[in-house]
């Protein structure tokens, strides 16, 4: 689509505008501000045990440290707060400081203000619990085992959620098929460590009762009802401020709320602005985590590997309390559980699970990884079962080109795409049958060679109305409704001209800065860096709405539409005011260079005269002309109403697809896995910055990759963590990014005036898979779990080869 | 993270660091690069009661050649300069391919040799190397100078020789004769991690292939860095394909490794058996070249 008279800047790999402050050092991030004077400092008193009573709490002793402000302990918080409104009917109280018992370790259990960090940490140390240990439940099978500890009482079991659903003839189709293939799955929790830890400042102004706080928060800012609701006040009593320059989330900061209902309180209580900086210790160990999903997949397949009916059982360990937005990694693909294919009968039953675990949340993927990890797997199980190549049976079953719009039988409408030409692009580009003579010929040494590869839809701008589907539709009667995908944008100029842009998606580090000012130039016809965005998200400033905020690959979908949108409604103001000096009619005029343009004549009608007189000469404007150029717009994507009687639910605005193809060679004898060569290719639609896709790609990619190979949260049975530092948790460095090749196809989304579609997160979805179908066609075995470790990978060798030694080579 | 209260002392010569640590006694620790204490203090794993911060003493950051067979390296020496003085000098490229494998460019640029030999970490490269070259440190304190061998100074887990004020000054590294095969691998998980098996090699063939000289140490595989003493039984022997995997079998069969979190105990003695056969494979091709080599496991 044209979207400008003039020079088109979207779609131009223009440099990130956010990059000079950056690189330069200057970009203030909520640990650089002070934004209030007397600010104090936080340290916050966590537990040890993953599930104990609270005896008692003596602060006595550290209260009177010198430099020591005050104390707040779950006393307060019972007595002042109100537990956080859940996305689940069951009842589980949860609070940002736990009261009679914790149920984690590293929940926090009190809060030390001080004059400085330090002398609050060694004050830390000295306010005495004293806990009573409980009996642990530190797992899916352990919270499920018959007689195992309840986590909550008044809920009376460990499940706090559980919905199954049926889709098309499930049973007669399973019945009918000719085999039945089942396999079981395990995706291991993890985390997406952002270079930036949270942080709170928080300021409660006693005069009026009204907060402020600033907080590296990136929404969903459904959350921010959340917020108040805790803390018991009217949504404008509580003023968020998220500084424009965040050290990057990947979803992690979403759970940075708790911590502002908690530090809020804590300044309102001790009487003095409170800031309080997350250690990378206690971000290990207690800020969120993605879910450890179970899946127990069936299939009823045919000869020719078509899936005639697909059943699966998720459970996913949801952490000591289900935290809003969770069990949203359970239902944020419920709209596209079947994949890029068409199968038309379905079973999901959906479990989540309390267990004594950091609560869950929000990463990067959401949901995707943990469901394509299994059903990507599971493609590559029925290709093996069946003798036939993998390709051949995801060519069997994908989406026919002619389809779209394709209507998913859990109700997901994939918008656009060509899914058949995506994977033969890919498989072109990885030279799949090449590689496969290769692998024929290979001599039996210690290194194996092996490849797969993962088909993804990857879906973008969630539907705040997919969670509902955790309540029944007789539940649902009972509640409110919730549907859409609303994003929000201002665009307003002032008197000399300048044009200034907030925008509500609270990025963290993406580019959203410069994608809107590309936006910006091309619809107004100036120079993008002449476009002042503000990147800062305010309550109080910024346009905004629950869905705003920097999640589920919004921003190419819904941010950017409504900064089109918005700019749009400053373009038609400026265009009729200029109608008015020109006396020409408004469709016969174009901005470009700055200018008012008919036809090809430059009428040298600046834009900073229109705006000029919107401010200094109101009485000269069009009649019925408001005087000012401030234009709001909130966009809504179309067709994402709420879940239906069946329960089926578009759970995405629109839908992308990619095909990732990797070669792995694996040495049997240590257990390495070496990415020879990975291959993505994206449909994402329009991009409408290719510099900014491909860092979005790589980026997902190698998190996908670290996640498939080196990154997990191991507990022991008592619920403690074991890697708990960067010396035990596997990120991964520059030295671990294998070569990577990149292949684009475009087909627009018809659903959003640019034609994008998010592609952030595809990769963090497919890697995995596609690793562990590499892996396992090496050796020859079924991979089910993850991260891919020399020692996992060594002792699947040994399985696959049933001796004790292999030769040395 | 936040460090426990604590004194901080920066003695300007060795002869203040000694009286420092004399006087502070059990509750002091050196700060030398800081890549290990600061984090464990910062996480009150260590809470000295005084820091004696030992970087103003510039006369331990001298790297010298007093002959053909020694290198001294002053406790100071950062490990990026000791690499990049081994890339000059083609007897040290032992020393190159080891310390690339220490932590990263930047950690290397912070960290110390004396600090990575006085904090004795099972895994860490450089206590591999020097119980594979063999060699000696040099121990100041108020009392005087003692010299520890390499065997003698790693007792257990990050403990040493070192006694309460005592300093660590110098470490000497002894260098195998010219034409000799050098050879350094180790695995990790990812790149910059400890190792989970380190593997040094030193080994002379005659020209009949026949083994003249070797030694073996070994990272990983137990409390300490291991210096194999089965090395010397295959002296007089032709190193063949055969004789390096029934040696590499040996090898492992002898040890007792540590389980942990990343590797089994069976894993670990696996790794060593791949490895020790892989760099005496590589040491076999080496020799007869001056220049050392490395690899991955």
């Amino acid at each position: 689509m044209t979207t400008t008279d003039g020079s088109n800047w979207i779609g131009r790999a223009l440099p990130r505008a956010e990059d000079e402050r950056l690189l330069r050092g200057a970009g203030r991030f909520i640990a650089d501000l002070e934004p209030v004077p007397g600010i104090r400092h936080a340290a916050i008193v966590r537990s040890p045990y993953a599930h104990a009573r609270i005896r008692s709490i003596d602060i006595d002793r550290a209260k009177h440290i010198p430099g020591v402000v005050g104390i707040v302990t779950g006393a307060d918080v019972e007595r002042e707060l109100k537990p956080f409104p859940l996305a689940v009917p069951a009842p589980v109280d949860y609070y940002p400081l736990a009261r009679d018992k914790v149920r984690y370790v590293g929940e926090p259990v009190a809060v030390v203000v001080a004059d400085n960090r330090y002398v609050a940490e060694d004050a830390c140390q000295e306010v005495t619990v004293e806990y009573e240990p409980l009996p642990v439940a530190a797992g899916i099978e352990a919270a499920l085992a018959p007689g195992a500890p309840i986590l909550h009482e008044r809920a009376g079991s460990n499940i706090a959620n559980h919905r199954t659903f049926t889709y098309g003839d499930y049973e007669r189709a399973l019945a009918a098929a000719s085999h039945r293939i089942t396999a079981q799955f395990r995706y291991s929790r993890y985390t997406p460590t952002p270079i930036e830890t949270y942080g709170v400042i928080a300021h409660f102004e006693p005069g009026t009762g009204d907060y402020t706080v600033w907080a590296n928060f990136h929404g969903p800012f459904t959350l921010h009802p959340v917020m108040a609701q805790a803390l018991g006040v009217p949504g404008h009593k509580l003023r968020l401020v998220v500084p424009a320059d965040v050290g990057g989330s990947f979803g992690a900061k979403s759970a940075v709320y708790p911590y502002v209902v908690l530090m809020a309180l804590t300044a309102r209580l001790l009487g003095c602005p409170v800031k309080w900086i997350e250690d990378r210790a206690e971000h290990m160990q207690s800020s969120s985590s993605a879910t450890e999903r179970l899946t127990d997949m069936v299939g009823g397949v045919t000869d020719d590997g078509r899936i005639v009916a697909l059943g699966m059982v998720q459970y996913d360990d949801v952490g000591a309390y289900i935290r809003p937005p969770e069990p949203a990694t359970l239902y944020r693909v419920h709209g596209n559980l079947t994949g890029a294919y068409d199968i038309r009968a379905l079973r999901v039953e959906n479990v989540a699970v309390l267990t004594n675990r950091v609560p869950t949340g929000l990463v990067r993927g959401y949901g995707g990884p943990q469901l394509y990890f299994a059903l990507e797997r599971f493609m590559d199980v029925v290709a093996h079962k069946l003798g036939l190549d993998p390709a051949a049976v995801r060519r069997r079953n994908l989406i026919a080109a002619d389809r779209f719009p394709y209507r998913t039988v859990s109700g997901g409408v994939y918008d656009s795409g060509n899914y058949p030409a995506v994977l033969d692009e890919a498989l072109a580009l990885a030279d799949y049958e090449g590689f496969r003579q290769e692998q024929a010929a290979q001599s039996s040494g210690a290194v194996r060679l092996g490849i797969g590869m993962a088909c993804v839809v990857e879906p973008s701008a969630s539907n705040m109305g997919y969670l509902s589907v955790t309540y029944t539709p007789e539940e649902r009667q009972r509640v409110l409704p919730k549907s859409g995908a609303v994003a929000a944008a201002n665009v307003m100029m002032d008197p000399l001209g300048g044009v200034t842009v907030r925008i509500d998606t609270a990025p963290e580090g993406q580019g959203h800065e410069t994608v809107a000012q590309q936006i910006v130039a091309d619809v107004l016809g100036v120079e993008p860096r002449s476009v002042r965005v503000v990147g800062e998200m305010d309550t109080h400033a910024v346009p905004w709405s629950v869905a705003s905020g920097s999640y589920s690959s919004r921003f190419a979908v819904a941010g950017a539409s409504a900064i089109y949108q918005a700019a749009h409604k400053v373009r038609q103001k400026l265009l009729r005011i200029a109608a008015g000096i020109l006396h020409r009619p408004v469709d016969e005029l174009t901005l470009r260079e700055g200018r008012v343009w008919v036809g090809g004549a430059d009428t040298g009608v600046s834009i900073r005269r229109l705006a000029g007189m919107a401010h200094w000469h109101p009485e000269g404007l069009p009649d019925g002309l408001e005087p000012g150029v401030f234009e709001t717009a909130y966009f809504k994507l179309p067709g994402l109403p709420p879940p239906d009687g069946e329960d089926r639910v578009n759970s995405s605005a629109v839908y992308g697809f990619l095909v990732d193809v990797v070669k792995v060679a694996v040495d049997r004898e240590t257990g390495r896995v070496e990415v020879l060569d990975y291959v993505s290719v994206h449909d994402a639609g329009r991009l409408l910055n290719p510099s900014l896709a491909r860092g979005q790609i790589l980026g997902g990619l190698v998190f996908g990759l670290s996640t498939a190979l080196h990154e997990e949260l191991v507990y022991d049975q008592d619920g403690q963590l074991l890697t708990g530092t960067f010396l035990d948790y596997g990120v991964p460095t520059a030295a671990e990014v294998p070569p990577i090749r990149l292949g684009y196809r475009v087909t627009p989304s018809p659903l959003t005036p640019l034609g994008a579609k998010g592609l952030g997160e595809g990769n963090t979805m497919s890697a995995g898979a596609a690793l562990a179908n590499a892996v396992s066609d090496a050796l020859g075995i079924e991979v089910e779990t993850l991260p891919l470790s020399p020692a996992r990978v060594w002792t699947l060798a040994r399985q696959a080869s049933g001796r004790e030694r292999s030769p040395v080579v | 993270m936040k460090p426990a209260p604590f004194a901080y002392w920066r003695p300007e010569t060795v002869d203040e660091a000694c009286w420092a640590l004399a006087e502070a006694g059990a509750d002091a620790k050196v700060l030398a690069g800081g890549q290990s204490l600061l984090p464990m203090m910062n996480m009150r794993l260590a809470r000295p009661g005084v820091v004696v911060d030992i970087n103003a003493l510039s006369t331990l950051e001298a790297i010298s050649r007093p002959d053909a067979s020694t290198l001294q390296t002053g406790a100071l020496v950062r490990q990026r300069a000791l690499e990049r003085y081994a890339a000059a000098d083609p007897a040290l490229q032992l020393f190159r391919h080891a310390l690339a494998y220490v932590g990263h460019p930047q950690t290397r640029n912070r960290g110390t040799v004396g600090g990575s030999i006085a904090h004795a970490d099972p895994a860490a490269e450089l206590p591999v190397l020097l119980t594979a070259l063999g060699g000696r440190i040099t121990l100041l304190s108020r009392q005087g100078t003692r010299v520890v061998s390499a065997e003698a100074f790693f007792q257990a887990p990050f403990v040493t020789a070192v006694e309460t004020g005592e300093l660590l000054t110098q470490v000497e590294w002894f260098l195998p004769p010219p034409g000799s095969a050098m050879v350094f691998r180790e695995f990790a998980r990812r790149r910059g991690d400890f190792a989970l098996v380190a593997v040094a090699a030193v080994l002379r063939l005659d020209q009949d292939q026949r083994v003249t000289a070797m030694r073996l140490g070994l990272g990983g595989v137990d409390g300490v860095p291991r210096a194999v003493p089965a090395a010397t039984s295959l002296v007089g022997l032709p190193l063949d394909s055969s004789i390096i995997a029934d040696f590499a079998a040996e090898v492992a069969r002898s040890l007792d490794p540590p389980a942990d979190l990343h590797a089994p105990a069976e894993f670990r003695r696996e790794l060593a058996r791949v490895l020790v056969a892989r760099v005496l494979e590589d040491a076999r091709r080496q020799v007869g070249h001056v220049a050392g080599e490395r690899g991955e496991g």
